[in-house]
């Protein structure tokens, strides 16, 4: 295998002598610096090469452990075999009981962060050593990210139910451990009532949750969080009908994606610092469209919004500045992300003329066709129209807006529709410095898509040339009114 | 907009300086420009860039990617001029660093990282370490050897012992 590697990595022929070792002979500081970027199991590797690099000073201070530095000849993750997990994760707890308990005291413990499979004999190991080295060391911070052997959609409920009930047991055994764990993500877990208000109760300092594909098993799935120390909370799938925020007063960053619920899918208590805030959804026919004055209500300080729309409908309702003014009063940036190719996006103004503080808005307008439901789906599921929104501007007469400094467009096309935003943007916003248009993303699996599906892409008719550029520039600048130079303009592919 | 930078001396890091690599070759730049190295920054402050700096570790072709890095990265310095502000977003900076890291043969990314150290510029530093660990991260120790062409200067025994020691990081 190595002679295999050998002839790939290698340069051709010119590189016959064999170059010298530049990497060991840097200076401690460099090659510390290059060790403190690799995972625990590469940086120990990585002082076994030849004497030089074991004389390096072992701190080891920061330990990462990750499920996949153990895996057998490097299989891809996406190919390994449960016993190749049985294995690996075995591995990863015997290497975690020796990097936490047989270490010199005297040498800090930072920030370890453990990725690891939840299996009940390694678990118990991991707990185990976990729970020492709190007791040891005074452990600022703390991360598990704990995965499931069954993933996508092998996933099946009843295997879901029986990990919700392995973590049940592994939280209950190690109380400890879960009290100082700054940070956690699960997946593919079951829960019902207690387990969450049990988690959040016991994980006391944590500030960073993330829960992906897990249900809840009670009825109504109602997801209440509540804690005081909470900074990001980010729900990515999972079946809950409605998530509750209750209170936690330090929440900086959410992001939720993906509800089945008819109305709104969350609500904020009084979250007094939450500043980011990103919502993703595939909304269908049969979804309300959310109203972010309400939605919003008793958030006062957003500064970031994103709202992914995943080419499907525009699942948010334009609204006058009287009602979302208190909402949007210290919007910065805004990100609407794959807007239906086809939709008019004028009704994106409404955003503009209800924050008076936003810098940058960018759009996204992309079918992205290995990620969107197919035309068949969309009638089964009963998907409706998605170039149509609803929208009439406060100011039919025109606005200044004072602070908007940078429009980006991805997916630019060269339409009354597009050209027609630019111009108006261009006319309203009398500081803007940027206007960068880019072409569709690409996206690399895109290029596998069934012919028939590939067939109905219409291919971009993105400027690529200098001249065409020109025309379009002046073309956009001389139909609007009172507008600024056409060197804003930056198309950027 | 080059014209204009090199006539302005004293407004906003217009002021230009010299540096002069170790087979004589000499770059033009703003101080904006070359204050993200820390050393020349120090050597700014203490007036002794009058004469041109000289840096006698660093070979002009390595310079010059140094130079075309620290332009690029103007923007990002608080102290640089607006003009090289506008001239190079975000995203085309990731695009910029991207490239450059990627494309370097392995002989000069270690030299750019030897001149990166001694110039003191954190970001490319940190940036051409990364792309080292990146090439580490994932190997057997013997692939890593063989990638940066490292001699294995132990006996048979001290090997022995040294896996012994850390047996965990071994089983593949």
């Amino acid at each position: 295998m190595a002679k295999n590697k050998k002839g790939r990595r290698n340069k051709p022929a010119c590189h016959s002598v064999k170059d010298k070792d530049r990497l060991t002979t840097l200076s401690n500081d460099v090659l510390l610096n290059i060790l403190e970027r690799l995972d625990t199991a590469d940086d120990i590797r990585a002082r076994t090469l030849c004497k030089r690099m074991t004389k390096l000073p072992a701190e080891l201070s920061r330990i990462v452990v990750d499920a996949n530095s153990f895996t057998p000849n490097k299989i891809a993750p996406d190919l390994l075999t449960l016993s190749d997990v049985v294995q690996m994760n075995e591995a990863l707890a015997g290497a975690t009981e020796k990097l936490l308990n047989f270490r010199s005291q005297q040498i800090a413990l930072l920030q370890p962060s453990l990725r690891f499979y939840l299996r009940y004999y390694d678990c118990l190991t991991i707990g185990k050593a976990v729970q020492h080295a709190m007791s040891t060391y005074n452990l600022e911070t703390l991360e598990f990210t704990i995965l499931t052997e069954k993933q996508g959609d092998c996933c099946e409920e009843t295997h879901m139910l029986c990990f919700g009930k392995q973590f049940r047991t592994f939280l209950a055994a190690f109380p400890d451990a879960f009290a100082g764990l700054t940070r956690l993500q699960l997946q593919h877990l079951h829960f019902a009532e207690p387990d969450i208000p049990n988690l959040l109760t016991t994980c006391k300092q944590l500030k960073h949750l993330r829960l992906f594909s897990c249900l809840n098993q009670d009825d109504p799935a109602v997801l209440r969080i509540e804690h005081p120390q909470l900074v990001e909370l980010d729900i990515n799938y999972g079946d809950f009908e409605f998530v509750e925020l209750k209170c936690p007063s330090k929440l900086r960053h959410m992001a939720y994606v993906h509800w089945e619920c008819h109305g709104d899918p969350l609500s904020f208590g009084d979250v007094p610092l939450l500043s980011s805030l990103s919502l993703t959804n595939t909304s269908a026919g049969w979804q309300k469209n959310l109203r972010l004055s309400q939605l919003l209500s008793t958030v006062t300080s957003i500064s970031d919004l994103l709202l992914n729309f995943e080419s499907e409908k525009i699942w948010v309702r334009p609204e006058c500045p009287k009602l979302l003014g208190p909402v949007f009063h210290k919007l910065q940036r805004v990100s609407l992300v794959d807007v239906p190719e086809g939709c008019n996006i004028d009704w994106t103004m409404f955003i503009l003329e209800a924050a008076p503080s936003l810098k940058e808005i960018c759009i996204t307008i992309w079918d992205h066709w290995c990620n969107m439901k197919t035309e068949e789906d969309r009638r089964e599921e009963g998907y409706g129209d998605k170039t149509v929104v609803d929208w009439e501007s406060s100011a039919p007469d025109g606005f200044r807006h004072e602070n908007l400094s940078k429009v980006t467009i991805y997916g630019f096309q060269p339409d009354d529709n597009l050209v027609g935003f630019v111009r108006r943007a261009m006319e309203v916003a009398v500081n803007l410095e940027e206007v960068s248009l880019y072409d569709r993303k690409v996206c690399e699996n895109c290029g596998d898509l069934d012919p028939k599906i590939k067939m109905k892409v219409s291919p971009s008719r993105y400027p690529c040339t200098m001249e065409k550029r020109e025309l379009l520039k002046n073309q956009i600048i001389a139909e609007g009114l009172g507008m600024g130079c056409p060197d804003v303009i930056h198309f950027r592919s | 907009m080059a014209a204009a930078a090199a006539e302005a001396t004293t407004d906003g890091g217009g002021k230009m300086i010299i540096l002069i690599s170790a087979d004589g070759k000499r770059f033009e730049v703003t101080e904006a420009v070359a204050s993200q190295s820390q050393l020349i920054s120090n050597m700014i402050e203490d007036d002794c860039t009058e004469n041109g700096v000289r840096l006698p570790n660093v070979d002009g072709d390595i310079l010059t990617m140094v130079v075309d890095y620290c332009n690029m990265h103007a923007g990002d310095a608080a102290a640089a001029g607006d003009t090289m502000k506008a001239s190079s977003t975000e995203e085309e900076l990731k695009k910029f660093d991207a490239e450059l890291v990627q494309a370097l043969e392995n002989p000069v990314l270690f030299k750019l990282i030897l001149a990166a150290n001694f110039l003191n510029i954190k970001s490319l530093l940190d940036m051409t370490c990364q792309r080292v660990a990146d090439m580490m991260s994932g190997k057997t120790p013997e692939q890593m050897r063989e990638t940066f062409s490292i001699e294995n200067d132990f006996t048979p025994e001290e090997e022995a012992a040294i896996r012994q020691e850390n047996a965990w990081a071994f089983d593949d």
